[in-house]
C-alpha cells in the first residue's frame, strides 16, 4: 500500500489510480462476503481423516494406560465400599452436584471389577478403531462412572481424559486407522470379473475426508485449556508468583507434588524464572500461534517441550500424556499420514516383496486389505504366475508351495509363507503391531499356521469358484507336485478366456 | 427411501449438528467465563457436571502454596501413651526422595486435610483414613499390646524455603489437629 501511495505521490497515470481505487473498493465490498465464507469453510469444509485416528489411538493409550497404573492397583483402597471412600458418601456427593455415574451405590465387589473390566476391554474397542462409536460411548460413560466415584482423588489428567472421550464419541473418530475403516474400505472392494487382478481395476486409495465441526470443537477446547489457564495465572489480587518469576520455584519445592526432591534437582533461580515467564507467554500466545499456519509447528513444538517438563519433575499423574493426545487434531492430514509413515519407514526403500495368487478371490481380498493397512508403502505385490518374476524374487520356491500360502520376502531375503508371512509383516505394518506380540507367544505360531492351513485349504469353497484356474488350485492344494508347463497353459487359458491377456499384471506393484 | 425423505433427514440432521455445536460453544464459554446465574446453572451447569466436560481451567494458578500438607495420625493407646504415624506419601527425607507414582492417594489426602471437618457427610472419609492409618501401624507393630484406643487426624504442613535457602533433611512441621475419632473393636 506504501509503494503504491508512493507511486501515486511520484506520478501515476489516472488509470492506474482507477484499477487501484476499484482493486480497494472491491476488497472493502468483499471483505464480510470472505470473512463469512472462511467461517463456514471452517465449519463445513471436510477434513482428513487421520488427525483424529491419531488422537483416537494416543488417547485410548494414554487412559488405558492411566487406569491401569492408578485405577487398577487403587481399586480396593479408594473404589470398594470398605476402602476410604464408602459408596454412601460418593452417592450424596453425587446427589449434590448433580454428577451422574453408574457405580453409583454398587458396593458389590465384583460388580466395580466387572465394570472395570468392561472399560477396558471398551478401550481396546477405542484404540483398534472396532465398533468405534459405540466403543467411545461406553468408554466415556465408564470412564466418568468411575471418576465421579471418586471425586476427591482426580486431577487435571482426569478431566482431560475424560474430554478426550466425549470428544471421540460425538465425532467419526473411526473414519481413519481403524477397523470400522478397514471393513468399510473392503466392503468397496468388488472383485475383478474376468477372474484374476487387474491392476487399473484396483479401487483407488483416496484420503478419508470428515465434517469437520467435531474437530473444530475439540481445537477449541484445548485452546480454552490454555486460555484459561494462562489467564487465572495472572491473578493479580495478591502478588503474582509468576510475574515475578518465582512460579516454577515454589512448584518444583512443593514436597507433595514433586517426582524429586528439589536439592537432587537444584534449577537456578534465573532458569525458574524464565520458565514461569514462559509458561504465561506460552499458555496466552497459543491460541494465537496455534491459528497461524506457519506458526503452529512452533507452538506444538513448545506445548511439547512444556508438557515433557511437567511431567519430568512433577508426579501429577496423566495430565501431560493426555492434554499432548490433542496435538494432533491440530495437524494436516498428510502430515500426521506422513509420520505414520515415517514411523515404520526405518529402512528406507526396503521393500517387503508379497507373492499373491492373482486368480485366488480370498488372496485378492487379502491383498488389498494389506494395501489399507500399508501406511509406509513398505510392501510391494508380485503375481505368483509370472514365473519370470518368481523366479528372479524367490528362485528355487516351487510353483505348487506359492499356490497353496501367500509368500514373503523380508527385505533381508529372508522368505517366509502363510502365518509367518503375516507375521513378518505385522512388523511394517502399524495397524497390526497391536496383535504383534501376541503373534510371538508360545503356541499362538502352531495355531496360527493351523488355522492358516485350514483357510487356504478351503479358500476355494469361501468364495464363488467356477473357472478352471479353481480346480488347478484344488489340484495344486492335493498334490506335492505339479506339471508346471500344465499351470502355465491353465493360466493362459484363463487369462485369453477373460478376454484380457494383454492386461495380465506382469509386476502388480 | 424417497429422495424428498433423504433430503429432509440430511437437513434435519445438519440443524441438530448446528444446534449442538452452538450449545457447546455457548457451553465453552458461559463456563469457563464463570458467568453466574439460576439459569446458566441450571442449563450449562448440568450439562458440565452430567456430562463430566468441567472446564474452569486454573492448574498452578497464583499465589503458589508456600508449604505443603501431609496428614499424620495420633494414636492414643489405652495404657495412655501416645504414638505419631505419618503418612506414606510424606518424604522421610526432604532432601533426597524420588517418585513414581502415588498421585492419587496423594490427592485424596491433600483434600481430606483441607476441607472444613464441618461438612458432616464426608467425616466418614476421615474415619476411614484415619483407620487405615491404625491398621498400618498395627502391621507394623505386631507385638505391641497397647490398644488404640483414640486417633487424631493431624494435618502437617512443611513450610519451603524461600529462594536462595535449602531444605533441611527433616524440617519441623507445622502441625495442627483437624478430628478426633474414637476407636472400637
Amino acid at each position: 500500500m506504501l509503494r503504491h501511495w508512493q507511486r501515486t505521490a511520484s506520478g501515476m497515470s489516472t488509470d492506474e489510480l482507477q484499477t487501484m481505487t476499484n482493486e480497494a473498493t472491491s476488497f472493502w465490498r468483499d471483505l464480510p462476503r470472505t470473512a463469512w465464507r472462511a467461517v463456514v469453510d471452517f465449519w463445513t469444509k471436510p477434513v482428513r481423516a487421520e488427525p483424529l485416528a491419531m488422537m483416537r489411538i494416543l488417547a485410548a493409550i494414554c487412559v488405558l494406560a492411566s487406569a491401569l497404573t492408578s485405577i487398577a492397583p487403587n481399586l480396593s483402597a479408594l473404589w470398594f465400599d470398605d476402602g476410604l471412600i464408602p459408596a454412601d458418601v460418593a452417592s450424596q456427593y453425587m446427589g449434590h452436584g448433580g454428577r451422574f455415574s453408574v457405580l453409583n451405590g454398587v458396593t458389590s465387589q465384583p460388580a466395580i471389577i466387572a465394570w472395570f473390566v468392561l472399560w477396558m476391554v471398551s478401550l481396546l474397542f477405542v484404540l483398534f478403531g472396532c465398533f468405534t462409536r459405540t466403543a467411545c460411548a461406553v468408554a466415556w460413560l465408564l470412564a466418568l462412572s468411575f471418576n465421579m466415584r471418586v471425586f476427591w482423588a482426580l486431577n487435571g489428567g482426569d478431566d482431560v481424559g475424560l474430554h478426550l472421550l466425549f470428544y471421540l464419541m460425538i465425532s467419526p473418530s473411526g473414519a481413519a486407522w481403524s477397523i470400522d475403516a478397514l471393513r468399510r474400505r473392503l466392503r468397496t472392494y468388488r472383485d475383478p470379473p474376468q477372474g484374476f487382478e487387474s491392476p487399473a481395476l484396483r479401487p483407488a486409495m483416496e484420503p478419508v475426508l470428515i465434517p469437520p465441526w467435531s474437530v473444530r470443537l475439540i481445537q477449541i477446547q484445548l485452546i480454552a485449556v490454555y486460555l484459561l489457564n494462562g489467564i487465572n495465572k495472572l491473578n493479580l489480587e495478591h502478588t503474582n508468583d509468576y510475574l515475578t518469576g518465582e512460579a516454577v520455584y515454589w512448584a518444583l519445592n512443593d514436597v507433595s507434588l514433586t517426582r524429586f526432591a528439589y536439592d537432587m534437582v537444584p534449577f537456578p533461580m534465573w532458569l525458574c524464572r524464565l520458565l514461569s515467564w514462559g509458561t504465561i507467554v506460552f499458555e496466552l500466545g497459543f491460541p494465537i500461534l496455534v491459528l497461524i499456519p506457519r506458526l503452529r509447528p512452533w507452538a506444538l513444538v513448545a506445548g511439547v517441550l512444556f508438557h515433557v517438563g511437567i511431567f519430568a519433575t512433577l508426579e501429577i499423574g496423566w495430565f501431560s500424556q493426555m492434554t499432548l493426545c490433542y496435538y494432533p487434531i491440530y495437524l494436516k492430514g498428510h502430515a500426521v499420514e506422513r509420520f505414520a509413515a515415517w514411523l515404520v519407514r526405518a529402512k528406507r526403500g526396503k521393500k517387503y516383496i508379497v507373492c499373491y495368487d492373482t486368480f485366488c478371490p480370498v488372496c485378492r481380498r487379502s491383498k488389498f486389505a494389506l494395501e489399507l493397512m500399508d501406511v509406509g508403502r513398505r510392501l510391494t505385490y508380485r503375481d505368483i504366475h509370472d514365473r519370470a518374476a518368481m523366479e528372479r524374487d524367490l528362485p528355487g520356491v516351487p510353483y505348487a508351495r506359492a499356490l497353496k500360502e501367500l509368500l514373503v520376502v523380508a527385505p533381508g531375503g529372508k522368505i517366509t509363507g502363510g502365518f509367518d508371512a503375516f507375521r513378518s509383516l505385522a512388523w511394517v505394518l502399524p495397524a497390526l503391531w497391536p496383535v504383534l506380540p501376541l503373534m510371538y507367544l508360545p503356541g499362538v505360531p502352531i495355531i496360527g499356521r493351523w488355522v492358516y492351513q485350514a483357510v487356504a485349504r478351503n479358500r476355494y469353497r469361501l468364495v464363488k469358484c467356477d473357472d478352471g484356474v479353481c480346480n488347478l488350485h484344488l489340484m495344486a492344494l492335493s498334490k506335492q507336485t505339479l506339471n508346471e508347463d500344465e499351470i502355465a497353459k491353465v493360466v493362459q487359458r484363463a487369462r485369453e478366456a477373460a478376454g484380457a491377456s494383454q492386461e495380465a499384471p506382469a509386476n502388480a506393484t | 427411501m424417497s429422495p424428498l425423505i433423504r433430503t429432509i433427514l440430511r437437513r434435519l440432521r445438519s440443524a441438530a449438528v448446528l444446534l449442538f455445536v452452538l450449545w457447546h460453544l455457548t457451553f465453552l464459554v458461559l463456563t469457563n467465563a464463570t458467568i453466574h446465574s439460576e439459569a446458566i446453572d441450571a442449563t450449562v451447569g448440568k450439562y458440565e457436571s452430567y456430562l463430566g466436560l468441567d472446564q474452569r481451567w486454573g492448574m498452578f494458578s497464583s499465589p503458589l502454596w508456600r508449604s505443603a500438607p501431609f496428614p499424620a495420625a495420633r494414636i492414643a493407646f489405652d495404657d495412655g501413651s501416645t504414638e505419631e504415624v505419618s503418612s506414606t506419601n510424606e518424604p522421610a527425607d526432604m532432601t533426597r526422595y524420588a517418585r513414581l507414582s502415588g498421585w492419587r492417594q496423594r490427592k485424596l489426602e491433600h483434600y481430606l486435610i483441607t476441607i472444613d471437618v464441618e461438612r458432616t457427610y464426608q467425616e466418614p472419609m476421615l474415619r476411614r483414613l484415619m483407620e487405615s492409618y491404625v491398621a498400618r501401624w498395627k502391621r507394623e507393630h505386631p507385638g505391641d499390646v497397647r490398644k488404640p484406643v483414640r486417633v487424631t487426624l493431624l494435618r502437617r504442613d512443611f513450610t519451603m524455603p524461600v529462594p536462595g535457602e535449602p531444605w533441611e533433611a527433616k524440617p519441623t512441621p507445622v502441625t495442627t489437629e483437624k478430628i478426633t475419632f474414637k476407636l472400637t473393636e
